[in-house]
């Protein structure tokens, strides 16, 4: 019989046995599996509900171009309703002005604006937009793009909130 | 029945009882997994409306997971 190193009897700790876990043991584990992803869907429902608390506030009113700044079917970039968020202002017609949020419903990539194609187009993942009215024309968005509300104030354009 | 039997019978009620109930509980969690995707994308993408009845039936897949673990937890004292 092969001698048992000295070590060993100082050290009498098995991995094995150690790192050993019954059938029993792993189902209660599950139980607080199931706990911790209640717990993280029901954060994310007090977050959601005081988001939307947020926002119920109004939002800022904010000059975001001149009447005649942009020539007939350009656009450009502003930000609302804060720094962090971009906007994009396009011009339609002579008297026609459309905003969107700029950020892609799909991962938040910036969209510009096709004049040729009139749509707004992703050019991460290829997502594209009706520029009328922001709805998916095609790509994996599944959101529309949230509408800016503008309003003409004598030679000004505002957006005022959204729409 | 010899109580040697009697006792292999009741070890292999209780082992059929220990993976019926795991294979219940892994269910609830991919269904609680499904719906945390759910809410989180719900979130994030700004309708929060979805979140809260998610959080709801997490909330139940949690009770039931519950009830279910009472009986290994009663078998366990046995």
């Amino acid at each position: 019989m092969p001698e048992v190193p000295t070590w060993k009897d100082h050290f009498p700790i098995s991995w094995v046995d150690d790192h050993f876990v019954t059938r029993r043991e792993f189902t209660k584990s599950l139980v607080w599996v199931s706990l911790a992803t209640f717990l993280a869907n029901a954060v994310l429902a007090v977050l959601g509900r005081l988001k939307r608390g947020w926002g119920n506030e109004t939002l800022p009113q904010v000059q975001v171009a001149t009447l005649d700044e942009l020539p007939v079917g350009g656009a450009r970039v502003f930000y609302y309703p804060g720094v962090d968020d971009p906007c994009l202002l396009v011009r339609l017609d002579t008297d026609r002005y459309v905003a969107f949020g700029q950020k892609c419903t799909h991962l938040g990539c910036p969209v510009n604006y096709r004049a040729a194609a009139r749509r707004l187009y992703c050019p991460c993942h290829e997502g594209f937009f009706d520029v009328e009215d922001g709805r998916v024309l095609a790509g994996p968005p599944s959101r529309p793009l949230p509408r800016i509300a503008l309003e003409r104030r004598g030679a000004e354009l505002w957006a005022v909130g959204k729409a | 029945m010899t109580a040697e039997r009697q006792l292999r019978a009741e070890r292999t009620q209780q082992m059929a009882l220990i993976y019926t109930v795991m294979v219940c509980l892994v269910s609830l969690i991919a269904v609680q997994f499904l719906l945390l995707t759910v809410a989180l994308e719900g979130y994030l993408g700004g309708r929060a409306g979805v979140v809260s009845p998610t959080a709801l039936v997490s909330g139940l897949c949690f009770v039931a997971a519950c009830w279910l673990i009472r009986y290994i937890l009663r078998s366990g004292r046995r």
